[in-house]
């Protein structure tokens, strides 16, 4: 795993957010993903255009008239980048990590080995 | 160290807040999840399967069953009817509301394998545990309070399991 991981589509906040949310479950309806990512429907619709195009999410309408709604499901693919690129941002925050400070004791054995 | 990604630079500072809006995302999908996951479903069949083959054996006339025995595994097999039934409809009726629908348990995870094999058998034991139980107690009340403990005690082994592993499910 390393910062060749970080996925360019989920670079952005929106989409990440889209994808954690659809990662824990079957199916999301859209009005959900909308008052949680706090976007407008148009900006909701391009998000999730973008990830469906890439083949992260799947799109289904069910019901009828005013009862229709939109669904939202991630694919394998999609789950599988989502968990590549948490995976190399955590590896990213790691590696800023200053290297620990070597332990009293472990200078003492330090200097007895020599 | 930081790495440049559809012309954004992701540095540490950057990649800690998404590291943070992706666990508050998958968070809020637990927690909009308004339905549990369907854990009655192993419990309420743990208890039919049994239920519905001591409901035939009981009518069937044959010994060891007393009609005393044979009546109470009729009213546990209604009652766990009852309960499968209840389950279902539950189900279905959370599913049609939620906005948010969780993966079921039995979808995910090395345990479901494992479970779903146990299940099978599972059946059959308590059936043979019951039949045993039946014919070497000394006395009808013994026997019924027996089949009756036994079944009970055995439900809940399944239904222990399914929870743990249907809350194991549930973590973001």
């Amino acid at each position: 795993m390393s910062l060749r991981d970080l996925d360019p589509v989920l670079s952005t906040s929106k989409k990440l957010a889209a994808m954690g949310v659809l990662a824990n479950a079957r199916d999301v309806e859209f009005s959900f993903l909308r008052e949680h990512l706090e976007l407008s429907d148009s900006d909701l619709s391009k998000q999730m255009r973008a990830l469906t195009e890439v083949g992260y999410v799947t799109v289904k309408k069910r019901g009828r008239g005013a009862q229709r709604r939109t669904w939202f499901r991630a694919t394998s693919a999609g789950s599988a980048a989502l968990r590549s690129h948490i995976q190399a941002l955590n590896d990213l925050v790691l590696d800023s990590l200053p290297p620990p400070k070597p332990q009293p004791q472990d200078a003492e054995e330090a200097s007895r080995s020599k | 160290m930081n790495r440049t990604v559809s012309n954004m630079e992701i540095d540490e500072k950057v990649a800690r807040r998404h590291l943070a809006e992706v666990d508050g995302a998958m968070r809020a999908s637990v927690d909009g999840q308004l339905i549990d996951p369907p854990q009655w479903w192993f419990p309420a069949v743990a208890l039919y399967g049994p239920a519905i083959v001591a409901f035939f054996a009981a009518s069937s006339d044959v010994e060891p069953y007393s009609s005393q025995i044979a009546n109470a595994l009729r009213v546990v097999a209604v009652a766990a009817g009852a309960v499968a039934v209840v389950a279902i409809v539950h189900e279905l009726r959370a599913q049609r509301k939620a906005r948010v629908r969780g993966r079921a348990p039995i979808f995910g995870g090395k345990t479901s394998g494992w479970m779903l094999l146990f299940s099978l058998p599972y059946s059959f034991a308590t059936i043979v545990l019951l039949n045993a139980m039946t014919l070497h107690s000394p006395s009808r009340t013994t026997q019924l309070v027996l089949a009756v403990g036994a079944f009970l005690v055995l439900a809940y082994v399944p239904m222990y399991a399914w929870r743990r592993h249907a809350e194991a499910m549930r973590q973001p």
